[in-house]
């Protein structure tokens, strides 16, 4: 059928009355509903779909409540660090353009800002809790990035090495946050 | 003709904004979907005008799944998996270049750094959408794209015009 359409753009209505005649001269008995250009396979795949669309309607329909999931289940090792990574990884993509956007369009340069800052005299305090801030997203995210890489390869991937993989991670990267904070 | 685009996408719940025709970059490939999408047309499919036909194989509500994996590709040609494997490269790439960062500074690492950051960045906040944005508001990448080519932008700028992203960096670690 969507063959058709597209015929009676392109080429005329040949191909449209070549099907109609086709059909007419094999007498076919069942109407052709099947769109000509997918397999059986992919048929399948789309009445599958077309399932589970009608099903999705009557739940819309029927306004059926979801049934709950972040409210029930446990907050996990691997949960929590895995929405830590997703949580960095986002912090940090979305602050480097904004701030490189901002600093497009603010006048002065850099060291201007850096004298500003400077000029605040916070306490020291301060300053080192915002390194803390500033580092601990990316240690974070490079070390269960690199956890993350090995799930990539199927390595670790069975439930002991997952915890232990994990509670190594986090320890690790609080340790090098404070060695980039105190050290460097 | 484009009222009846929008028109068609105002109705029913779940479509918060209307789906701009004008970010509509390639012509429909389309005119061959399936039936599924197209249970909501009240009148005839076999419309002999192109705009509408246009309009009405773009489908401009927004669904929430299930979604068949031509409707999860888009517009574009590369295949998932092609994708996942450019992604994890750079990723595998940046395993080595953060640490050479600390050794290693000047413009060639500021290009660096300023790239791979923004890339391994932008797929990743993306596939983020596609998660769990995407299935309410449909155009969510667009203002990511350009956020993130601002930020190309910002950094680009940064690094030819001003001290660059290592020495910011020493700089602001000096405080």
């Amino acid at each position: 059928m969507a063959a058709m359409i597209r015929a009676s753009f392109g080429k005329g209505s040949a191909l449209l009355t070549n099907n109609a005649a086709l059909l007419s001269s094999r007498l076919q008995p069942v109407v052709v509903t099947q769109l000509s250009h997918t397999s059986t396979r992919s048929q399948t795949g789309d009445i599958a779909y077309k399932e589970m669309e009608e099903f999705w309607e009557k739940n819309r329909r029927l306004n059926r409540p979801l049934s709950p999931h972040l409210r029930i289940y446990n907050p996990e090792l691997t949960s929590m660090l895995s929405l830590c990574h997703r949580a960095t990884g986002i912090a940090m993509a979305v602050t480097v353009p904004f701030v490189a956007a901002t600093l497009l369009g603010l006048p002065g340069d850099f060291s201007s800002y850096i004298e500003y800052i400077k000029d605040l005299h916070l306490n020291p305090a301060i300053l080192t809790a915002a390194k803390y801030v500033l580092a601990f997203p990316i240690c974070y995210h490079y070390i269960n990035g690199i956890r993350h890489l090995a799930w990539d390869w199927a390595i670790g991937f069975d439930l002991k090495t997952t915890y232990q993989s994990g509670y190594f991670v986090m320890a690790l990267a609080l340790l090098v946050t404070a060695g980039f904070v105190h050290l460097l | 003709m484009a009222t009846i685009g929008l028109l068609r996408a105002c109705r029913g719940k779940g479509c918060l904004f209307v789906k701009n025709s004008m970010f509509q970059q390639t012509l429909p490939t389309s005119l061959q979907n399936s039936l599924v999408t197209k249970h909501f047309s009240l009148t005839s499919v076999a419309s002999s005008n192109a705009v509408v036909e246009f309009f009405r194989a773009r489908n401009f509500r927004a669904k929430r799944g299930p979604f068949r994996p031509e409707e999860k590709r888009g517009d574009h040609k590369m295949m998932a998996s092609t994708h996942w494997k450019i992604e994890r490269v750079l990723a595998v790439s940046m395993l080595g270049v953060m640490p050479a960062c600390l050794f290693v500074q000047g413009p060639i690492m500021d290009t660096l750094l300023s790239i791979t950051v923004l890339l391994h960045g932008f797929w990743g906040v993306d596939g983020v959408l596609t998660d769990y944005l995407e299935k309410f508001v449909p155009w969510i990448h667009y203002p990511w794209y350009l956020l993130t080519i601002a930020g190309l932008a910002g950094l680009i700028y940064f690094n030819y015009n001003d001290v660059g992203v290592c020495e910011a960096i020493k700089m602001v670690w000096k405080l």
